[in-house]
């Protein structure tokens, strides 16, 4: 019996058929008026009931349940789930920073099973990349549908590092192209001098719900420095001279956590999700583990 | 005008003070050459804030940043300090050369405590601190003394040496007399001038010292030991015609109060046992009666109950040889004589030299009587061979002008108004001194010349009366019987019949055997050493430093043994003498330990060592992590 051949070197394919089992569970419902798999608050026209109202003059009198009407004389209107097609909009921090202790690695692999979930969920998954200042974005197509899931997984893992794009520059530089209401998951380290606060407010108007994934590595989260070194930044090689390092690790911490938190709470506030992310982790443990428990994916 | 203040510290070799030099290049290669390690990281977003934070900007966090260099610059400034050798003055005078006196005597064994140190150990580690103390060109020497003095270590600043020989003294248990190392240290200083001696005891010897001191003598006086009780004499006086008093006086500490039991045994049947528990300072006297009819070794054995400072103070031995009545051989016409030793206890005389085969003491007014063999010779009128041409007898009267009370044969005899019907007197131009140097000593002083001399030899004593008694009124004068009743019981005692005393350590007793024989003498520890009888069959002068037995052999076979033991009031009391008396002066103890200048430069460099360290633990390990990778778990 032969072995199934690897799908993609980003998973094995076991991960991938779990994968597929999920959904990506938005907190608002953003979505498109096309139909699709994606319920919207609003009465719909799926074959799944949702609940009656009154009848009202101008109502379509094809939803009017008339077992009800034979029984109480009066017109009750049947309202069914809409299922809305949702845009899912998946952006990858390609710059310098994110090659560091397989961030960008983790990234393309969430960016895939994001993308399979939204694919298979008939939602428009379209997967956007961005490394160098200045540069054009490189992106797929919105498509939907397990036919064009090979296709999305091509453009993810050709994806190149490099560059010194901030995140903030990515997303506005994606939003002059991207149209349709959903969801963005942007997975960077979002380790960016510039106010991220502005960005989040343009994906907000733009009806876009802000899903923040950041992954950062092992020695971000726990540096292991001592004695005078000079920090060198990947990306524009500024450098700092720091003296006693280890001396200033508590410091250190605390202004991560208040970084971190200061990102979630930004993403909070425009409705949308932000997690930390540890790019040593395993993968199955944050796609089935760290992301279900906090509410990512279903 | 002010006096000249002197610093608490001083550098011995104060020229490695150019080494501050090496400031200039610390500095400057510090700055020019500060190569901090580069470290690529994502982003500089967090450590910029960190860096910009005011906790991290404080003056502590500042100097903090250039800890390295401060760090550097202590090191070197220790390393530095470490090479001029610095020393802390103490304010003693440092005496280039420095003798150390240290008492070895068997009270230096004393512990402080069960399980303590005993005061040697105590001792030579004062004395290892001097010598860890010396300074550049000085020079110690080490003496070790109890009763006699032996230099272990000329001068020299050699501290391997000292040190070395330090290690090798050890106690021997005999009594102290620091005479001896004073007049040995003096003999060094003809030679090697000095003028301070360091002397470590216990102080355990006698107060009153007989020296001429000519330097400057430090005594440090040891801490005291703990309680102790030991045995400090053991004799053993005849008490009827077979029987022996054994004595054994028992002392303990002066501070402390102290028991235990005294066992003795007689060859090995113990028997007796006394408890005896004595207050501090308290001696106690204990007697036991022991037959005499044949010798006997006897064994005193102290076992304290409780703690006891010193273990060589509880044995005791002493040999008592077999009583019988002193066999006496008067000549005939000698009735006087004869009649009053008749009336004297435990003698047996005869008037006949057939009679036993030796006598232990001959009376005799022949001239061929001289040459037998006795332990004591009594000539009446009759001028040794040696003194022939020295002394003359001529007819006329001679009085007695003085005499020695002090001799045993004339202690409470008057010679007052004796009458002699001769005149004995010097040969022209002789006098005593002559007669002394041919070995004869003048007890009684004629107006012309000596009546009664004696002439003592290592096996016998003899007494020549140089007039005859027929031809004087000595036999009618009281103290004529009293005279003889001495001449009895000196030669009891010399023939060790009336009074024994144990033997001491230090050096065995003269012993009796063949001469000019090499003999064997196997000590207590099992080592032996060689030693030779001389002519006349005398051996002696063999060391004797440690209590136990002695044994003579020759050719493998035992000739004799003796046994020595501590026995001094001193070593047992532990006392410690405030104060030596010198004949012109006086010195006090010290008992602080000796000051003098302290060696700074290991601590120096032991601190340097220690921020080296802390220096490396600090800035030299490289930083970690920070690693590019490409690959992720999956």
């Amino acid at each position: 019996m032969n072995t199934p051949a690897q799908i993609t070197p980003l998973m094995d394919n076991s991960t991938l058929h779990r994968v597929e089992r999920l959904r990506i569970n938005c907190t608002r419902r953003f979505t498109n008026r096309s139909r699709g798999e994606h319920l919207a608050g609003k009465g719909g026209t799926s074959t799944e009931f949702s609940d009656y109202r009154d009848y009202v003059d101008g109502d379509d009198v094809r939803y009017i349940d008339w077992n009800i009407f034979s029984r109480l004389r009066r017109p009750y209107l049947k309202i069914f789930h809409q299922e809305e097609e949702m845009h899912v909009v998946i952006l990858i921090d390609a710059s310098a920073s994110m090659d560091f202790e397989g961030k960008l690695e983790r990234a393309k692999q969430l960016a895939a099973s994001f993308g399979i979930m939204g694919m298979l969920s008939l939602e428009r998954v379209s997967c956007w990349a961005f490394n160098a200042q200045g540069n054009k974005l490189q992106h797929t197509k919105p498509a939907s549908g397990r036919i064009k899931i090979p296709e999305m997984l091509r453009f993810i893992e050709d994806i190149k590092p490099g560059g010194d794009a901030p995140v903030n520059e990515g997303i506005e530089s994606l939003l002059k192209f991207h149209q349709g209401r959903g969801a963005i998951i942007v997975l960077s380290d979002f380790l960016a001098h510039a106010d991220l606060s502005r960005s989040m407010n343009l994906l907000y108007s733009a009806g876009l719900e802000m899903m923040g994934l950041q992954i950062l590595s092992p020695t971000e989260l726990e540096p292991d420095v001592t004695g005078d070194v000079r920090f060198v930044d990947c990306e524009d090689h500024k450098f700092l001279d720091v003296s006693s390092a280890a001396s200033l690790m508590d410091l250190y911490h605390e202004y991560l956590e208040a970084y971190t938190n200061q990102l979630e709470t930004d993403c909070r506030k425009r409705g949308g999700k932000f997690l930390t992310a540890n790019s040593s982790d395993k993968l199955d443990d944050v796609l089935f583990n760290q992301l279900r428990r906090k509410g990512w994916v279903v | 005008m002010g006096g000249i203040t002197m610093s608490p510290f001083g550098f011995t070799a104060i020229s490695a003070a150019w080494l501050f030099l090496l400031f200039i290049p610390l500095i400057v290669f510090y700055f020019l050459k500060l190569r901090r390690p580069r470290v690529e990281i994502p982003s500089l977003i967090l450590w910029q804030q960190v860096l910009n934070d005011n906790r991290v900007n404080s003056p502590f966090q500042k100097f903090k940043r250039n800890l390295l260099l401060f760090l550097q610059l202590l090191l070197l400034l220790l390393l530095i300090l470490a090479a001029m050798q610095p020393f802390w003055r103490s304010g003693a005078s440092r005496a280039a050369r420095l003798p150390i006196l240290i008492d070895i005597s068997a009270s230096m064994a004393a512990l402080d405590k069960k399980g303590g140190i005993s005061r040697l150990d105590e001792a030579k580690k004062r004395a290892r601190k001097t010598i860890d103390n010396m300074q550049k060109g000085q020079k110690i020497s080490i003496i070790s003394f109890d009763d006699s003095a032996r230099k272990v270590t000329g001068f020299t600043d050699n501290k391997r040496i000292l040190k070395d020989a330090l290690e090798q003294i050890k106690v021997s248990d005999v009594r102290s007399n620091p005479e001896d190392a004073l007049r040995m240290a003096q003999a060094i200083s003809s030679r090697e001038p000095f003028e301070e001696v360091l002397m470590l005891s216990d102080g355990n010897f006698p107060d009153r010292i007989d020296f001429e001191l000519s330097f400057t003598l430090d005594y440090e006086r040891l801490p005291p030991a703990g309680a102790n009780i030991g045995i400090t004499s053991m004799n053993a006086r005849r008490s009827g015609d077979l029987t022996w008093d054994v004595f054994v006086n028992v002392e303990g500490s002066t501070t402390f109060e102290t028991q235990g039991t005294i066992d003795i045994t007689v060859g090995t049947e113990t028997i007796d046992s006394q408890i005896i528990a004595l207050d501090a300072g308290e001696s106690d006297r204990l007697i036991f009666e022991v037959e005499g009819d044949a010798s006997t070794s006897i064994k005193a054995r102290l076992r304290p109950a409780g703690f006891d400072a010193l273990d060589s103070d509880n044995d005791a031995y002493i040999e008592l040889p077999a009583l019988r009545p002193l066999r006496i051989y008067t000549a005939k016409t000698l009735h006087t004589f004869h009649k009053a030793l008749e009336g004297v206890d435990g003698v047996e005389v005869y008037d006949s030299m057939t009679a036993q085969s030796t006598f232990d003491l001959i009376i005799s007014d022949s001239p061929a009587d001289v040459s037998a063999p006795a332990k004591a010779g009594f000539f009446v009128g009759t001028l040794p061979d040696e003194l022939k041409g020295m002394v003359t007898s001529s007819e006329g009267t001679s009085d007695v002008v003085d005499w020695e009370r002090n001799d045993p044969v004339l202690q409470h005899v008057n010679f007052s108004d004796l009458v002699i019907q001769k005149e004995i007197a010097f040969a022209e131009g002789l006098g005593e001194g002559d007669l002394e140097k041919r070995g004869f000593e003048t007890l009684v002083h004629g107006n012309s010349g000596p009546l009664l001399v004696t002439q003592t030899s290592e096996t016998r004593r003899d007494y020549f009366l140089l007039f005859h008694s027929d031809s004087s009124t000595l036999p009618f004068r009281i103290g004529f019987p009293i005279m003889l009743s001495n001449l009895s019981r000196y030669t009891y005692n010399a023939l060790g019949m009336n009074e024994i005393n144990a033997y001491k350590t230090g050096v065995l007793p003269k012993i009796l055997l063949d001469a000019d024989t090499n003999y064997t003498i196997r000590c207590p520890d099992g080592s032996t050493r060689d030693a030779a009888s001389d002519g006349e069959g005398i051996l002696s002068g063999i060391p004797a430093p440690e209590v136990g037995t002695y044994t003579v052999e020759k050719d493998g076979r035992t000739e004799r043994t003796l046994s020595v033991a501590l026995l001094n009031t001193e070593e047992s009391r532990l006392i410690g003498v405030e104060k030596m008396q010198f004949n012109e002066l006086s010195v006090e103890a010290r008992t602080s330990t000796q000051k003098s200048d302290r060696n700074l430069w290991p601590t120096l460099t032991f601190i340097a060592l220690i921020l080296l360290l802390a220096e490396w633990a600090l800035f030299q390990r490289r930083p970690g992590g920070w690693v590019v990778r490409s690959g992720a778990n999956t």
